[in-house]
C-alpha cells in the first residue's frame, strides 16, 4: 500500500492503493494520526486503484469520520472500486460518508 | 510610571491612591469571581449568554469621584470596582442564577439592589439584579492579600434584552455627557415595557415547546406510537428507546461483528419520504420487515469476514427490504442513497449492486420480481 497526500487549507486529500488489509490499516491508522491535525475539517480519498478493504481499513475510516464529524466535516470516497463499494453496502458504512 | 493629575480634591485624591495600590487585589478578585461564578453555572448545566467580569479603569473611577465624590467615605463605598455581569437568556434563569451567586458569595443585602422591584406598577425602566458580594474566606483566602475578602464587588444579572436595553440607555441618556430630553428617556422607558413583554413571550414559548417535548417524550415512553406525529423531535426521542438495537444485534451475531455507534437520525427524511407519518408506522415497518432485512444481511455478510458495522445498519436493511418489497426495485434503492448521500453517480452503481444480491433472497422470489 502506498499513501500520497495533500493538503489545502483545511481539506487533506489522500491517495491509497493496493490492498488495505490488517497490516496495511495499521500504517494507515497510524499515518492518518500523524496526519489528520485539529485543523483538518475534510478529508476526501482517492480509492480508484484501492482494491481491497478489510474490517481494519474500516476502522480506519470510521476514525477519519468521527474525528471529522464534529467539526462538520466531510469525508469523501472518490471512484470507489465495486469491492470496496459492496463492502461499504453491506456494513451501513456507504450512508455515512460522501461517495463520489 | 507617572501619575495622572485628575484635578481631584484630596479626600477623592486619597481615594484612588488607595484604588492604585489595591489594583493586584482587584486583579485576583476578578480572577477568582469569574472563575466561580463559571464553574456554578456550569455545573447546573445552565446555559447563559455571558459571564464576565471587569476592574473599573483609573479614568473612570476619576470620573465618579468627580461627579460625586462625596458620597464615598473611603474606597470600600464604590462597589463597583470589580463589577461581574451574568447575562441570560430567559427572565426566570436570572433568579437561578441569583440563587447561585446567593450559595457561592457572601452578599450585602442592605446594599444589593432588585431592581426589577423599583418600578411603580405603571412605569418601566432599568431591569436588572444587582448583588453586593464579598469572597467568602472558605471559596478562597490568600493572608498575602487579607483585603481581598473585604472588598465588596458588585454582580449585575439580567436577560439579553435587559442588557441590550441597559448598553443603548447608557450609551444615549448617561455617557454622552449632554442631557438628553426628557421624551427622548420617557421613549427609552417605553422601549423597556415592550422589551419586559418579549422576555415574557420567549419564557412562554419556551415552557410550551418543553410542556410538547415532555408530553411527546411521554407517549413514546409508554408506547402510544400511533398518537405521536414523525418529526425530528419524536424520532430523537423514539431512537433513544433504541428500536433497532435487538435487530442490529441479531445482524452483528453473523460474524461477531463490533457495532459502530452512529447516527440514524439521517433517515429520518427518507422515512417521511416513503409516507411514514407517525412513529406507528416506524414500529410496523420493524415488526413486518425485520425477518426479511435479516435475511439480507445474512446474504450480505455471511460469506464475508467483516467483523464491523454500523449501528444504523437495521434501520438501513429495513429500508432497503421496505422498498424492494413494495416494488421500488432499483430505482428506489437510487432514489434511497440519492436522498441519503446527494446526487452522485456512485448511486446507481450501488442500487444495482444491492439489488443483485438481494435478488436472490426468498422475499423477492415470493414477490415473482425477479
Amino acid at each position: 500500500m502506498e499513501i500520497k497526500s495533500e493538503k489545502k487549507d483545511t481539506c487533506l486529500s489522500i491517495c491509497v492503493n493496493g490492498r488495505l488489509d490488517t497490516l496495511a490499516s495499521r500504517e494507515f491508522m497510524k499515518w492518518t494520526e500523524e496526519n489528520l491535525g485539529d485543523d483538518i475539517t475534510d478529508v476526501v480519498i482517492e480509492c480508484s486503484d484501492l482494491t481491497y478493504i478489510s474490517s481494519s481499513g474500516l476502522r480506519v475510516l470510521m476514525t477519519i469520520y468521527k474525528k471529522i464529524t464534529p467539526k462538520h466535516g466531510k469525508l469523501s470516497l472518490k471512484d470507489l472500486t465495486p469491492q470496496v463499494g459492496e463492502v461499504l453496502n453491506i456494513t451501513g458504512m456507504a450512508s455515512l460518508f460522501s461517495i463520489e | 510610571m507617572e501619575v495622572k493629575d485628575y484635578g481631584l480634591d484630596l479626600h477623592c485624591t486619597m481615594i484612588l491612591e488607595e484604588y492604585r495600590s489595591l489594583l493586584p487585589v482587584f486583579g485576583k478578585m476578578k480572577e477568582v469571581v469569574l472563575e466561580e461564578c463559571k464553574r456554578v453555572i456550569g455545573e447546573t448545566g445552565l446555559f447563559v449568554a455571558t459571564t464576565e467580569a471587569r476592574v473599573k479603569t483609573e479614568t473612570s473611577l476619576a470620573g465618579k469621584l468627580e461627579l460625586k465624590g462625596a458620597k464615598y467615605r473611603t474606597l470600600s463605598d464604590v462597589t463597583d470596582i470589580l463589577g461581574a455581569r451574568i447575562v441570560t437568556f430567559y427572565s426566570e434563569e436570572v433568579d437561578k442564577v441569583a440563587s447561585l451567586m446567593e450559595k457561592t458569595f457572601e452578599v450585602d443585602w442592605q446594599q444589593s439592589v432588585d431592581k426589577r422591584k423599583l418600578h411603580a406598577l405603571d412605569s418601566f425602566g432599568y431591569d436588572s439584579l444587582h448583588y453586593i458580594c464579598r469572597i467568602p474566606k472558605n471559596l478562597f483566602h490568600d493572608p498575602k492579600m487579607p483585603e481581598l475578602n473585604s472588598i465588596p464587588f458588585e454582580i449585575q444579572m439580567r436577560t439579553t434584552l435587559q442588557h441590550a436595553w441597559a448598553t443603548i440607555y447608557h450609551d444615549i441618556g448617561y455617557k454622552s455627557g449632554v442631557e438628553v430630553p426628557k421624551e427622548y428617556i420617557r421613549n427609552l422607558n417605553r422601549l423597556a415595557g415592550v422589551l419586559e413583554l418579549a422576555d415574557e413571550q420567549f419564557s412562554s414559548i419556551r415552557s410550551t415547546i418543553t410542556d410538547y417535548r415532555r408530553k411527546v417524550q411521554s407517549l413514546v415512553e409508554s408506547g402510544k406510537f400511533e398518537e405521536v406525529e414523525l418529526n425530528g423531535d419524536t424520532f430523537r426521542s423514539y431512537l433513544e428507546l433504541d428500536p433497532f438495537g435487538i435487530l442490529t444485534r441479531k445482524i452483528a451475531l453473523i460474524n461477531q461483528a463490533e457495532i459502530q455507534k452512529t447516527s440514524s437520525l439521517p433517515y429520518l427524511k427518507v422515512l417521511k419520504g416513503m409516507g411514514f407519518t407517525t412513529l406507528a408506522d416506524v414500529e410496523s415497518l420493524l415488526k413486518d420487515y425485520s425477518d426479511d432485512a435479516y435475511q439480507l444481511a445474512l446474504s450480505q455478510l455471511g460469506g464475508t469476514d467483516i467483523d464491523i458495522i454500523a449501528s444504523s445498519v437495521a434501520l438501513h436493511d429495513l429500508i432497503t427490504v421496505y422498498i424492494l418489497r413494495n416494488g421500488g426495485g432499483e430505482k428506489g434503492l437510487e432514489l434511497l442513497y440519492t436522498e441519503l448521500n446527494g446526487p452522485t453517480s456512485y448511486n446507481a452503481v450501488r442500487a444495482k449492486q444491492v439489488y443483485k444480491s438481494a435478488s436472490k433472497l426468498s422475499f423477492m422470489k415470493d414477490l415473482g420480481q425477479v
